[in-house]
């Protein structure tokens, strides 16, 4: 097991360089020069030659990637063009508040996902079905920012029981995360139905009922187990879901997570912050993938360890 | 009964998918006849009457400049529509072609090709469209080319995992040991078979797009002022979410129900074409 999980470590890292690749190429591309942007429009040629050099923009392509390679190994992200601090600094104030955002949202989001999903195969077109997967179906069609700015109408507006925007107490978690609840959970509820109706028409499910066991026994023995599989890849492609979401709901109450520097950063031209985030976040989802890659493996008997 | 019937009428009895089906027609009505439906010019400011709360004379009020926020949801189907549209298109035909290429040929083809899709995946879909805008600036067209390009990998491993599967089967040895030509084989005997999944993924992954190019106009990445695009609507009413959140709660409905609307037939679909279920 340890072997694949190393194994499986190890591709992903040519993906994870080109990937990097990509993100180093695609600013290279954005029309502007980033140093006169620093600059500014009217500053001495010679200031903004000087600060070429410093960033290396001078140098030619391929060895501008290798030196953007070794620094990031190194942890440095270069210097943020708005605030001039370091990119890695900035990125650690605020990559707390997303996991921990994040976290809440996923851990909540599986759970009840799974609850309702379960629930609702086991009662299949009933009213609690019905009503379950109807809230399910608006709940995936409706955009996250819309409910985040509804919800906030609705509770920090008008009751003003909780905060509208930022960070500091629990109460500023509340808001973001059932708006980040609200967006997983509906593709979660959906997937595990589907996946346990599949199983519970499996013919091994009808021996076991055949054979006198509790409908109890064999929804959690039998069918969860085997409807865990496909749940896994769904909660793995939620992932993605949930990362994407969580940029918007960070946008929505001003959340100070690295979602929102990203997005500062792309309308202050900050390259250096878009580069670091975008690397942050595609880190962190291979490494999550992975993650689901090895839950698969764990859980599945059928799969052999190569 | 010709399959094709048995399908329309598996479809009809899905009631959810038949509301489906009207509330779509009507943003696709909306959307082709904007300029005669809505009441007033999408873009006519009236400062005067800014935030006005929904009335007789507006009835789903104005918003920051004055604009009537009903004829700027109506000419927003159209921009919404079109972008779900061409960036799904673009998309399928990009993606079914890399997906049937390897699906069919297997091999190197199929390994570079996989490895790729893995790359471009590496990233989660609503970060690849924010990049890509971030690249080509913000604006309409660049918002359509972000989407269409975050969703070529779904139809690509789509494509690929139908072709690899149809590819075994009999009727397609047979061509083969007939002597068809690789081209006759994909295109007389494999694509149509594999139009179903197709169907069905591309009305939920216009769903998807729309949802995408809102929230990239919602980030201001999208579609710019004064385009009447419901995102960037949103972001714009707010601000003014205080007093006047109609302007913020309307955009939105629209995107809620045109979104809805795609994914019950979506749904609809899938269960009519699955030959599992009676």
């Amino acid at each position: 097991m340890l072997r694949y999980a190393l194994r499986r470590i190890l591709m992903t890292i040519p993906t994870v360089l080109v990937a990097s690749a990509i993100v180093f190429l695609m600013l290279r591309f954005i029309p502007g020069d980033p140093a006169l942007l620093m600059a500014g429009e009217d500053a001495n040629p010679e200031v903004v030659q000087s600060l070429r050099r410093q960033w290396g923009l001078e140098e030619p392509l391929p060895i501008q990637y290798l030196v953007f390679l070794k620094n990031v190994f190194e942890g440095n992200f270069g210097f943020s063009i708005r605030s001039g601090l370091p990119v890695s600094y900035e990125i650690s104030l605020r990559l707390p508040h997303t996991i921990l955002l994040s976290l809440i949202a996923m851990t909540l989001s599986i759970a009840l996902g799974l609850f309702v999903g379960i629930v609702s195969s086991t009662r299949p077109y009933s009213l609690v079905d019905n009503v379950s997967m109807f809230f399910a179906l608006v709940g995936v069609s409706a955009p996250v920012f819309w409910t985040g700015l509804m919800l906030m109408w609705v509770f920090a507006v008008k009751l003003g029981w909780l905060p509208a925007v930022g960070v500091g107490s629990l109460a500023h978690l509340v808001l973001p995360s059932i708006t980040l609840i609200g967006f997983t959970t509906p593709v979660l509820a959906r997937q595990t139905r589907s996946c346990m109706l599949e199983v519970l028409r499996q013919d091994y499910v009808r021996t076991a009922r055949s054979k006198g066991l509790s409908e109890r026994a064999i929804v959690y023995g039998h069918a969860v187990r085997n409807a865990l599989i496909p749940v896994i890849t769904v909660a793995g492609i939620s992932f993605g879901r949930l990362l994407g979401g969580s940029i918007i709901t960070e946008s929505v109450f001003a959340y100070p997570g690295i979602g929102k520097l990203l997005i500062d950063g792309i309308f202050a031209r900050d390259y250096p912050i878009i580069q670091g985030v975008v690397l942050v976040y595609a880190l962190v989802f291979t490494l999550l993938n992975i993650l689901v890659d090895l839950t698969y493996v764990y859980v599945d008997p059928r799969i052999h360890y190569e | 009964m010709s399959q094709r019937k048995l399908i329309y009428l598996k479809f009809k009895r899905n009631r959810l998918a038949v509301v489906g089906s009207i509330l779509l027609s009507s943003f696709v009505i909306c959307a082709i006849f904007a300029d005669y439906l809505a009441p007033y010019d999408p873009l006519q400011a009236d400062l005067a009457d800014n935030l006005a709360p929904p009335s007789s004379a507006h009835i789903l009020g104005t918003d920051e400049l004055g604009r009537d926020v009903l004829s700027r949801i109506i000419h927003g189907a159209r921009i919404s529509l079109r972008l779900g549209v061409i960036s799904v298109g673009t998309a399928l035909v990009f993606g079914v072609i890399i997906g049937a290429s390897a699906g069919y040929y297997g091999g190197t083809l199929d390994q570079v090709t996989m490895r790729a899709v893995d790359i471009v995946l590496s990233f989660p879909t609503m970060l690849m469209a924010i990049m890509i805008v971030a690249i080509l600036g913000p604006g309409l067209t660049n918002a359509m080319l972000a989407v269409g390009i975050s969703l070529i990998p779904e139809y690509t491993r789509l494509t690929r995992s139908t072709f690899l599967y149809l590819r075994e089967l009999d009727f397609v040895q047979a061509a083969k040991m007939v002597g068809a030509s690789d081209a006759r084989i994909i295109f007389r005997h494999i694509l149509p078979n594999s139009v179903s999944p197709l169907i069905v993924q591309s009305t939920l992954n216009i769903a998807t797009a729309i949802l995408s190019a809102a929230a990239l106009g919602f980030l201001g990445l999208g579609a710019q002022p004064p385009l009447p695009e419901w995102g960037a609507m949103l972001s714009r009413g707010r601000i003014y979410l205080m007093v006047a959140f109609h302007v913020t709660l309307y955009p939105g409905l629209a995107i809620v129900i045109s979104v809805l609307s795609l994914n019950m037939i979506g749904d609809g679909l899938r269960d009519a074409l699955d030959p599992r279920m009676t």
